[in-house]
């Protein structure tokens, strides 16, 4: 016999899995990680694009349920300043230097989450979002490659400044954690 | 009643409505939005920001990404030194000098080397900087507003950039010529206390 209550635990999960979902599209930070982390990786195919983007997913997720343990108000800027100067100077990474910024962007996406009771739902919601939101991007930077050359200064110039505005926001809010720190 | 007007009425209604915002760290004043409004309300940080991405158009590389991404580092320390209380005179009036004089450069096709330009948009930098720095404790997100004054200002960059590659057009170095030099009279406006402006 089924249980009678299975409806509304069902509800109740979705209704986490909705709010791990929005705490992320809320948080301008998760946003600024996921896209650093995107214009940052080398464009190589849709499929790795779709790779990519489940393993930038699984990694928030797993950061965004441990987000309240960890000191995460000076690490996710400490992040953002590293992979944000990496874009800067022009590099555009692949194998395994792609799995670490993969995994640094996606674990600063997880914790940037601000989830407070860090439930696997909300963790999962998170992260769905967060995944889909790169796997968008990577498949329009995959497309951008196309572009007429007068375009392509612009894109390739607009990565660089992506990063160095990411950059900056890292450096500025470590700032800011500093000085709360010492306040 | 039309139909029609029945129909749209609601959606006119949503126009006019305040909006309900439940999550205080995007809404309160000195959030996102705000921080992403900033730069696009402020007519001495909008054109500096766009003035600096048709410039770097017009340098050409490595100077067409060397000065925007110099611009938001500069800043960055800029804001640092406001944040840690230093005093520095005439900072608007600097920031209008930085408009006449990106104005200037555009118009004049002034094909400054590297040092002469990244001295230039370094300092610039450091004064928009400084006076976004006095800014942020006041705001109520800190995180929130500099993430929306970050994207405002980097998409200007690049539309500014977009804009300097209509060089390549027939024409198209008069018509930079020209917005350089509504650029800089624009910036001559603000440094003389926006005459007329009530």
């Amino acid at each position: 016999m089924a249980d009678a209550s299975m409806p509304g635990r069902l509800s109740s999960d979705f209704q986490f899995v909705l709010d791990g979902a929005i705490f992320v599209l809320q948080s301008p930070l998760a946003l600024a990680a996921a896209l650093v982390t995107c214009v940052l990786l080398a464009s190589v195919t849709a499929r790795t694009a779709v790779v990519r983007a489940l393993a930038f997913a699984l990694i928030a997720s797993v950061g965004g349920s441990m987000a309240p343990s960890l000191p995460a108000q000076a690490a996710v800027p400490a992040a953002l300043l590293v992979l944000g100067l990496t874009t800067a100077c022009g590099l555009q990474l692949n194998g395994p230097f792609a799995g670490l910024a993969i995994a640094l962007g996606g674990l600063a996406a997880g914790w940037a989450g601000g989830m407070q009771t860090a439930a696997w739902q909300e963790a999962m919601g998170g992260g769905v979002v967060l995944g889909g939101l790169v796997c968008g991007l990577l498949l329009g930077l995959l497309g951008l490659r196309a572009t007429p050359a007068r375009f392509a200064l612009v894109v390739s110039v607009g990565r660089r400044v992506i990063g160095a505005w990411i950059g900056a926001l890292g450096a500025l809010l470590l700032a800011l954690v500093m000085r709360a720190g010492a306040g | 009643m039309s139909a029609s007007v029945r129909r749209l009425a609601p959606a006119l209604l949503l126009l006019v409505a305040p909006p309900v915002l439940a999550h205080t760290e995007t809404a309160l004043a000195g959030g996102f939005a705000s921080g992403f409004l900033h730069p696009l309300a402020g007519g001495d940080h909008l054109l500096a920001m766009v003035a600096v991405g048709i410039w770097g158009a017009v340098l050409g590389a490595p100077l067409v990404w060397l000065l925007p991404v110099t611009f938001p580092l500069l800043m960055v320390m800029g804001a640092m030194a406001a944040l840690a209380g230093l005093g520095l005179p005439a900072v608007e009036p600097g920031i209008a000098l930085s408009v006449v004089v990106l104005g200037c450069a555009i118009a004049a096709f002034w094909r400054a080397g590297p040092p002469a330009a990244l001295l230039v948009v370094a300092g610039f930098g450091f004064l928009h900087g400084y006076a976004h720095g006095a800014e942020l404790p006041a705001a109520a997100a800190p995180a929130a507003y500099a993430c929306g004054f970050v994207l405002a200002s980097g998409m200007l960059h690049v539309a500014g950039i977009a804009l300097g590659t209509v060089r390549a057009v027939p024409r198209g170095a008069a018509v930079l010529r020209v917005v350089g030099g509504a650029i800089a009279v624009a910036g001559a406006w603000m440094l003389l206390g926006r005459p007329g402006w009530a």
